[in-house]
């Protein structure tokens, strides 16, 4: 059983092995690198997210200050400066917007709004306009621990330099490798012959179709590739008239793609863009194989 | 049906259902309509998260802290990078108890060793011997006529006592 499936997912040495036919088996390698971060939201999504977060505000209880600052600390001086408690509910006073229902320092008409003391000094708007100094000051403390979290930007120095050969492009998107071959860019394609010449000497008279997608990764792409292989079993077949294409899935973990000679040329690319470059028909052929995300 | 049967269980019920009769002592349960409930939510803040290779992930967290950075955690430790030959040094100062004993008591650990290997060339050179020799060489250091001094009292036998007082 096993040996069958063997000899139908791995490449022919001599031509006359698989039943006499002259097809030419290649394995082509469909590289990706899957999103680093959180997938872009559409404007749609992002007002949903944002109704359903504030209502979950709206519902949410009281906050126990007292369960976590305990009474006559430094800890509960430094939340209650920062978070005075509402106007009371004063039978003297005229209240136009309606009469604050106060309990445990909370107005129970609105959501709790609640400022927390920072582990570094907190700079106002009109001093980061006005002086250089505090700049400076934050260039100082920039391997300080206690200083400010800023999240990082999820457009990459890639991005705006439209370097299409980096990694770190398009973060929120899946990227896939491909490389140009005559003036022609297609997904590297590898055939047994290549690779036998040069290290693999064995009398095998069969490779393993991801075998052989790495060892081909490996002469035009270096050795500093840490990657995944989903499966050992192909995901696809490009048939012609005398050539079988199997798609080899595997994804990217760390290192990178560095060209061997100076004539390879590569690009890591989305979707949309694989539509631009590769051909129409090929790309139609395999568009389902690719992630939208 | 065992419940039912015996009258005790039902008088201990403290508990009325609806359509009980009510007795001073016992409290009615209200029924929760339709459209009632409240789940408990209790207050969350946004926090935004440090990891310790710079990424910054946003959650929520009931505790109050907005920011937390982390010194070590997956991004920094070899089990969950094991390609990553610059992390082993760090890991190896990692704050584990067993590690803190052993560098605590390391010490003692070395006398050991030190003694256990005197015993054992010792114990090699002379395998012929038997055990009892070997156990006799450090009375015959302390002279002629010596008696092992015993070590505590005798201890108490419940079974040996048992047994006197029959006889």
């Amino acid at each position: 059983m096993w040996k069958s499936g063997l000899r139908k997912y791995s490449a022919a040495a001599s031509s006359t092995a698989s039943a006499g036919n002259s097809t030419s088996i290649s394995s082509t390698l469909l590289l990706t690198r899957n999103p680093v971060i959180t997938a872009d939201v559409s404007k749609f999504e992002a007002q949903y997210y944002k109704y359903q977060n504030e209502l979950w505000k709206r519902l949410m209880w009281t906050f126990p200050s007292w369960f976590y600052y305990r009474k006559g600390t430094i800890s509960e001086q430094a939340f209650r400066e920062l978070n005075p408690g509402p106007v009371f509910n004063n039978p003297n006073i005229e209240f136009p917007r309606g009469r604050p229902v106060v309990v445990h320092q909370r107005d129970r008409r609105f959501k709790q709004e609640l400022k927390l003391p920072k582990t570094y000094k907190e700079v106002s708007q009109e001093k980061k306009e006005g002086g250089e100094t505090a700049a400076e000051e934050e260039g100082a403390k920039e391997d300080n621990l206690s200083r400010q979290i800023v999240p990082n930007s999820r457009i990459t120095k890639a991005d705006e330099s439209k370097d299409l050969a980096s990694l770190e492009r398009q973060l929120s998107r899946t990227l896939y490798l491909i490389i140009q071959e005559n003036s022609k860019w297609t997904l590297p394609t590898f055939k047994e012959e290549q690779v036998a010449q040069g290290d693999d000497t064995k009398d095998s008279s069969v490779t393993p179709l991801h075998t052989l997608a790495e060892q081909g990764l490996y002469k035009i792409g270096g050795n500093s590739i840490n990657y995944f292989n989903v499966s050992n079993t192909p995901c696809h077949v490009h048939k012609s008239e005398s050539t079988r294409e199997y798609f080899i899935k595997s994804h990217i973990l760390s290192g990178r793609f560095v060209p061997q000679s100076e004539s390879i040329k590569f690009l890591w690319l989305t979707k949309e863009e694989l539509g631009e470059y590769l051909e129409k028909d090929y790309y139609k052929e395999i568009e389902h194989l690719l992630s939208d995300i | 049906m065992f419940r039912s049967t015996s009258p005790l269980l039902t008088f201990s019920r403290s508990i009325s259902m609806k359509g009980d009769v009510h007795l001073s002592n016992r409290r009615v349960m209200r029924k929760i309509k339709v459209g009632k409930a409240r789940p408990a939510i209790f207050h969350q803040f946004d926090t935004l998260i440090e990891l310790s290779d710079g990424s910054v992930i946003k959650r929520t967290s009931q505790a109050p802290k907005d920011e937390i950075r982390m010194i070590n955690d997956q991004r920094s430790s070899s089990l969950w990078n094991p390609n990553r030959s610059d992390l082993v040094s760090m890991d190896a100062a990692a704050a584990d108890r067993v590690n803190k004993f052993k560098q605590r008591f390391a010490s003692f650990d070395k006398f050991e060793t030190a003694q256990d290997k005197r015993i054992k060339s010792v114990q090699a050179e002379e395998a012929g011997e038997s055990k009892a020799s070997e156990s006799d060489d450090y009375m015959d250091l302390m002279g002629s006529n010596v008696q092992e001094v015993q070590k505590g009292g005798k201890l108490f036998n419940k079974k040996l006592d048992k047994q006197k007082r029959k006889k």
